[in-house]
């Protein structure tokens, strides 16, 4: 019989999944428990990608943005509208910031430039307004498990909630395979599952957004959720202003104010939109995470 | 820490409305709730096979019994269940206590009403989950040779108070048909009867969170038995009712009869018809003969009788060991006196990777029913007589345990061991009429797997 | 039909039990976590429950009591 002293030997797994590098670590009694446990782990994270990813053709999200395009209406799954209605409390709590069809933005801005050179092809403001006119929650209702769009030409974007939805829901089954002792960490939306195995709580390091390969503080996790949102990689400068690559649903531009925050939420999915709304708030955002009542590390 | 930010701040205050709210709305989310809800509709097909062994010590009866289960979801909102269940009960069970002659009750056993008597039972459940509900209604059959039920029951549950309290309605009914087997080997062949009885039970529960850890339960349940609710093969020694004095005789009795169905003279008496003959004219029919001659009468329980049964559950999770203890306690009140107290433990624990192990221990202390005696000297004046040990004061101690191992999602095998070991003076609270002849031991082992996909 | 004694004081805890419900410590939907950990279920093999519970109502008076619904569990 193996009892959870135990449970001594970590396995990891990396992977590569929505967009980023992935690793999953638990400790499990022998290997082969371990292997059963990262695979059951492992699909379900694939699964979300491949149901919610943007970059999926035919996929769930696919067909939704197909109908979201016309401004019809789609029949939707139990899950998708548990989705949407997180994503309507996100709404609600971040006074509209927290916008899912704000994705309308994404084509007019674009990030895949170098950093620093983006002001030379900054989008006009008939762009920016085109796309603001086809962007907001409220014109999306939702009745049973049908999804109507309003407006024509809208489009759904789960940024800051799948990838993060998903390293709940990695932990959860490694949790139910009995998993007592592990940590999921999708491109750093990061879940714990219980206390490190010598019972203190995870030690996160958070990688210093200025610095890069330097450290700037740690959070502690236990069976807790930690995400950030604005980082190094992605940022505009524009007339010597750091712009992050979050887009605000009611400038149409990319917020300023944060270079970085990290949330820490009793679920990662709440972490990662805690974190998204904060910056959306822009220099008002970490008053609203100590309004939240949730422990952040931030960077301006 | 290589370089500290002045700006890095953290804070950590009470939960804010706000957190509560995506809170709630993230445990909505089913990758989430998976773990945090329980009675949650599963969208596997689970096949379940079942294999279960029971022996009684002594030459007592033996049961093997084989299980098929299959529950699936049916639309959006319902799930449907099925099984199958066979069962083959063996050997040997007491039918009277004779007295030998210093006037000591010996035990008489049978084989039982059949050699192998075949119990087939179907049961169909459908369950309704609602929002804040659960309905389920259940049809089923059993079927043995001697013996056929048919029943059904509904239950209601409605969570309320933010899903921490719940209270549910179940109603069940049953018609059941009685009649005797032929076996050959019986002693005391009797005419064909056919009775019919049938059960009807209301029952009220309510469960309680009551705090992060612990739960209660609480449920109140009544049941109206009606019909015939004697076994038609049990007998009862009454010592008025015999032309002898078996004390004075000085002669096992008990040891005679043993005698006549061994060496076959019982067999060749009920093979050859001459029971039957017998059996037509009512001054030498078996019944009559038994009665009046020899004492044995048969068992004559009362056409009604009404049980209250309330129930108390305690359920509380230990952090430390990742543990939970079930605490039931049970009591009984019964309009034919068998009135029974049953404390029960169980000890869940989980051990991580899917492994769990439940040591468990219960005991049974039950009444004896007032027309229960091990013999008799005299028919009572209410008239009614028993001496099924079922009836007897009489306590039980069972210790148990259970392990489980769930390998991934899909697949779950159980093993689960019993040993139950019944004493007459492990009755509590002043022993009532009984005697050590009915003391006997059993154990039952059962394995099940389990399959999700 | 007259209720037996201790039924009559069970059935008042009952009452008085339900109707308290609401004064309980408030246990918030993300404070479930332990409640709905397996071992918090009881019986996790229903089938293996109830041929138990029939066992023993073939040697026992008593049978039955525990509730027909898969009632009252934390876990819901």
């Amino acid at each position: 019989m193996c009892a959870s002293k135990t449970q001594h030997n970590p396995s990891h797994f990396d992977f590569k999944a929505m967009g980023s590098p992935c690793t999953i670590t638990v400790y499990a009694y022998d290997a082969l428990d371990a292997i059963n446990v990262i695979q059951k782990a492992t699909a379900e994270v694939h699964r979300l990608e491949n149901k919610f990813s943007r970059y999926i053709k035919n996929n769930t999200l696919y067909h939704v943005n197909q109908a979201a395009k016309k401004g019809g209406y789609i029949d939707v799954d139990d899950e998708f509208i548990s989705l949407l209605n997180y994503a309507d409390t996100c709404y609600q709590q971040s006074n509209g910031l927290f916008d899912i069809t704000a994705g309308a933005l994404r084509h007019v801005w674009n990030f895949s430039q170098p950093s620093n050179s983006a002001s030379n092809n900054l989008p006009t403001d008939t762009d920016i307004n085109d796309a603001l006119q086809r962007i907001g929650w409220q014109h999306v209702k939702i009745d049973n498990n049908r999804v109507h769009f309003l407006i024509p030409n809208m489009a759904l974007d789960f940024g800051g909630i799948v990838k993060e939805y998903a390293a709940d829901s990695a932990a959860n089954i490694c949790g139910s395979l009995g998993v007592q002792h592990g940590l999921i960490n999708l491109g750093g939306d990061i879940k714990a599952i219980g206390p490190h195995p010598n019972d203190n709580p995870w030690q996160i390091n958070i990688r210093d957004a200025r610095n890069p390969g330097q450290h700037k503080g740690g959070i502690k996790l236990y069976n807790e959720g930690l995400a950030t949102s604005g980082d190094y990689e992605r940022f505009f400068q524009i007339d010597g202003q750091r712009y992050s690559h979050i887009l605000s649903p009611k400038t149409g531009w990319p917020v300023k104010g944060l270079t970085s925050v990290t949330v820490k939420a009793p679920q990662c999915v709440i972490a990662g939109s805690a974190c998204t709304i904060a910056m959306l708030m822009e220099h008002d955002g970490i008053d609203w995470l100590n309004g939240l009542g949730v422990e952040c590390l931030w960077q301006d | 820490m290589v370089a500290t930010k002045k700006n890095t701040t953290k804070k950590t205050i009470a939960k804010s409305d706000a957190l509560k709210a995506l809170m709630g709305a993230a445990l909505a989310l089913p990758g989430i709730s998976v773990a945090a809800e329980q009675g949650y509709r599963s969208e596997d097909i689970e096949i379940g096979v079942h294999h279960a062994e029971y022996t009684e010590s002594g030459d007592r009866m033996t049961v093997k019994a084989d299980q098929l289960s299959i529950t699936g979801p049916i639309g959006q909102n319902f799930e449907g269940n099925f099984s199958a269940t066979r069962d083959i009960t063996s050997g040997a069970s007491p039918v009277v206590n004779f007295l030998d002659g210093k006037g000591k009750p010996h035990q008489f056993l049978e084989t039982g009403a059949s050699i192998k008597d075949q119990r087939d039972i179907y049961e169909g459940t459908l369950t309704h989950y609602g929002d804040s509900s659960l309905s389920s209604i259940k049809l089923g059959t059993s079927e043995e040779d001697d013996y056929t039920s048919d029943y059904f029951s509904l239950s209601h549950r409605i969570d309320f108070n933010r899903k921490l309290s719940s209270l549910t309605f179940g109603y069940g009914h049953s018609d059941d048909d009685v009649w005797n087997s032929y076996n050959p080997s019986v002693l005391l062949e009797e005419p064909s009867i056919f009775k019919t009885r049938k059960k009807d039970e209301f029952n009220i529960s309510f469960g309680q969170v009551i705090n992060k850890n612990t739960t209660l339960q609480l449920a109140l349940t009544y049941v109206d038995s009606s019909g015939f609710l004697s076994d038609p093969y049990k007998k009862t020694f009454v010592v008025d009712e015999a032309i002898f004095d078996f004390r004075k005789l000085n002669v096992d009795i008990s040891g005679i009869f043993r005698f006549l169905v061994d060496s076959g003279v019982i067999r060749y008496l009920n093979n050859s018809g001459i029971t039957k003959i017998l059996n037509e004219s009512p001054l030498i029919s078996i019944p009559f003969l038994s009665e009046n001659v020899l004492g044995v009468t048969k068992d004559d329980r009362p056409e009604k009788r009404e049980q209250w049964i309330s129930l108390l559950r305690l359920s509380h999770y230990f952090k430390s060991t990742n543990s939970a203890l079930h605490t039931d306690y049970r009591y009984s009140d019964d309009s034919w006196g068998a009135y029974s107290h049953t404390l029960e433990f169980k000890w869940n624990i989980g051990l991580g990777l899917g492994w769990q192990i439940s040591p468990g221990v219960r005991f049974y202390s039950q009444h004896s029913a007032f027309f229960y005696d091990t013999f008799f000297e005299t028919i009572p004046d209410h008239g009614y007589v028993s001496s099924d040990y079922r009836l007897a004061g009489f306590g039980a101690f069972s210790k148990k345990l259970e392990i489980s191992k769930e390998f991934g999602r899909d697949f779950t095998v159980y093993l689960h061991y019993e040993e139950y070991e019944r004493k007459y003076d492990y009755e509590q609270g002043g022993q009532t009429n009984g005697d050590p002849l009915d003391d006997f031991e059993f154990t039952a082992f059962s394995v099940s797997f389990d399959v999700r996909f | 039909m007259i209720l037996p004694k201790q039924f009559t004081l069970i059935a008042i805890a009952f009452v008085v039990l339900a109707c308290s419900g609401c004064s309980y410590q408030k246990v918030q939907a993300w404070e479930r976590g332990n409640l709905a950990n397996p071992v918090m279920l009881r019986d996790s093999n229903a089938s293996q429950a109830i041929l138990e519970q029939h066992t023993y109502s073939a040697k026992e008076s008593t049978a039955g009591g525990y509730s027909t619904g898969a009632g009252g569990c934390g876990c819901n």
